[in-house]
């Protein structure tokens, strides 16, 4: 028996000593994501119907912004002209989205149809009032209950975003709708302001500011005219992330001069510290399930972005490729984590999974991009374009590329549904 | 005793195996991170502290000069110590006000990340004078990042005025 537990001793020996290599990582940064041909639906878009002469304007407005809805959401190729169907076998048309403007009752009324091209099937139609003040938002509505009906995928029509900008001299927080359009100041002031992440259900958002002559978090909720204090204990307190599943915040605070990540409550008390090292770790973002954590510290000498449980537990390294990976933000989905990488000197959007498979470049182009945030459809993406000294909020589609100015500024967050 | 042998075969053959086995499955090893740990901030010589004692002196700024880091970099270069040494003197000669350190990063890189850089920065100044024997509790640190360049210009000559550690006489 004492020469079979030799042996296993012997061999258990030789298993420890195995040396445990990095799993099977690309050492440079990996292929582009290439653009996929997307297949894209044709929807035919005529000319509203206008049964009342003096809503034209607001029909053409209605019509315009109905328009700009299809197109962003990626799905449809729309077609304006009345096309030649031939036959009932036409299969370069399925749908036809026809709106209505009419008055009833003394009422203006917007009614919008989904009907099958081909068959002639009516899909499915709503019926709205139109309100002075929120045209824009019911035709948003529409565009989300076409998109439902044709695809049964949600579309963020409804949405908003919230950005920094600087405004002569002046630090200005902003919220816009999802589109850039009706951009709305909430803070403005003297000193730095950045970094806002919408919190409470969109209610309110979270941003880092200078006010009190270092950085500390506080959040704003909408429907108020003052901003409430969350974090301002000694050091630095900032890039905070909110997740609405736990009703808590990921921050960074550095008290005694060394930022690392802690949980807080909603009403900022520190609840636990995640990382312990002596190294930069900052950049914190919620997984969707709310039970992990992305983050990126330098503690290998370069940034890089790690994984861990919120419990504390299972800290891994995500990026292994390049010297600068940064800027961590989970898909709502789950299965991407959306960062900016420098490559050649230049900061880029890239994607990888969560377990560090299948890196791909979004961006290639000169100038420099940052602050990736995705939209809630997990295929659009908000981030900070930057060229020369200018810095714009721009969107990209990921599946064609495609991309997008939406405003000037920085710093963007997208609110969820 | 020949059954064992045969067991001791098999067990083998089966461990063999198993390390053949976890060679191939690169999916289940652990990814190696290697954790270095920051360049510690190094006691820095002595410097002799004036003998003559006289009335308490006011900070002269123009005694102060700001420090100066490479790109990513919060580590001390030889020449950032020789003037945070003469910095020290001056902070020790004149015992009377307060001073504040901020960190600055050039435009490279994201916000967040540059606001922790900064902070390093600040705090490695921070460090250096205090091991050089002056008073931490006079020197407070801020970091602005990206926020605030010296020079708005775009490239390296704007960026390395931008990396830097400055001191401010506090109010």
């Amino acid at each position: 028996m004492t020469e079979l537990a030799a042996f296993v001793v012997l061999l258990l020996a030789v298993l420890a000593m195995t040396p445990v290599r990095a799993h099977a990582q690309v050492d440079v940064w990996p292929s582009p994501l290439e653009a996929v041909e997307v297949y894209r639906i044709p929807l035919w878009l005529p000319q509203f119907q206008i049964d009342d002469p003096s809503l034209i304007s607001r029909a053409q407005t209605m019509e315009q912004v109905l328009y700009q809805d299809l197109e962003f959401c990626g799905l449809f190729e729309i077609i304006r002209k009345k096309p030649v169907v031939v036959g009932m076998n036409s299969t370069n048309l399925s749908i036809q989205v026809q709106g209505k403007v009419s008055t009833a009752d003394g009422r203006a009324v917007f009614e919008g149809t989904v009907t099958d091209v081909a068959s002639g099937d009516f899909i499915g139609g709503k019926r709205y009032e139109i309100k002075e003040g929120s045209i824009r938002r019911t035709v948003h509505h529409f565009s989300d209950e076409v998109i439902h009906m044709v695809t049964g995928e949600r579309g963020v029509a409804l949405t908003s975003i919230v950005f920094t900008r600087k405004n002569e001299g002046q630090w200005e927080l902003v919220v816009c709708d999802y589109d850039g359009y009706g951009p709305r100041v909430l803070v403005r002031q003297s000193v730095p302001l950045l970094e806002p992440r919408w919190a409470d259900q969109n209610r309110a958002v979270v941003y880092t500011s200078y006010r009190a002559g270092k950085a500390d978090l506080y959040i704003r909720y909408l429907d108020e005219s003052q901003s409430r204090t969350l974090a301002a204990g000694e050091g630095m307190n900032y890039t905070a992330d909110w997740s609405d599943r736990r009703e808590m915040i990921l921050a960074a605070l550095s008290r005694g001069g060394n930022s690392e990540i802690y949980l807080l409550d909603k009403t900022g008390v520190v609840k636990r510290q995640l990382t312990f090292s002596r190294a930069i770790d900052t950049s914190p973002c919620w997984s969707p399930s709310g039970r992990e954590m992305a983050f990126t510290s330098d503690r290998s000498g370069t940034p890089q972005l790690y994984i861990m449980e919120v419990d504390g537990t299972n800290l891994r390294r995500l990026s292994f490729a390049g010297g600068y990976n940064e800027s961590p933000a989970w898909s709502p989905r789950g299965d991407q984590i959306a960062f900016v990488t420098r490559i050649d000197g230049r900061f880029q959007l890239a994607i990888i999974t969560p377990d560090g498979r299948d890196g791909r470049l979004l961006t290639e182009e000169a100038g420099g991009r940052e602050n990736p945030r995705w939209a809630p459809d997990g295929r659009h993406m908000v981030y900070t374009e930057r060229t020369g000294g200018q810095e714009a909020i721009s969107v990209i589609d990921i599946k064609t590329k495609g991309k997008r100015i939406l405003a000037q500024g920085a710093n963007a967050d997208w609110s969820t549904r | 005793m020949f059954a064992k042998k045969i067991l001791v075969v098999l067990l083998v053959i089966g461990l063999a195996a198993l390390v053949g086995g976890c060679g191939g499955k690169e999916a289940m090893e652990e990814p190696a991170t290697d954790v270095e740990a920051p360049p510690e901030v190094k006691a820095p010589p002595e410097v002799e502290s004036p003998v003559v004692k006289e009335e308490p002196q006011e900070i002269s700024m123009s005694a102060i000069n700001d420090v100066f880091f490479a790109f990513d970099k919060y580590s001390l270069t030889d020449e950032s110590k020789r003037t945070l040494e003469a910095n020290a003197q001056e902070l020790k000669r004149a015992t009377v006000g307060n001073i504040i350190i901020e960190g600055h990063c050039d435009e490279r890189g994201t916000k967040a990340y540059n606001l922790a850089l900064g902070e390093k920065r600040a705090r490695a100044a921070m460090d250096y004078l205090t091991a050089l024997g002056v008073d931490g509790a006079r020197i407070t640190i801020v970091s602005y990042g990206k926020e605030r360049p010296f020079d708005p210009g775009h490239d390296e000559a704007a960026w390395a005025k931008n990396r830097r550690a400055h001191f401010v006489l506090q109010k």
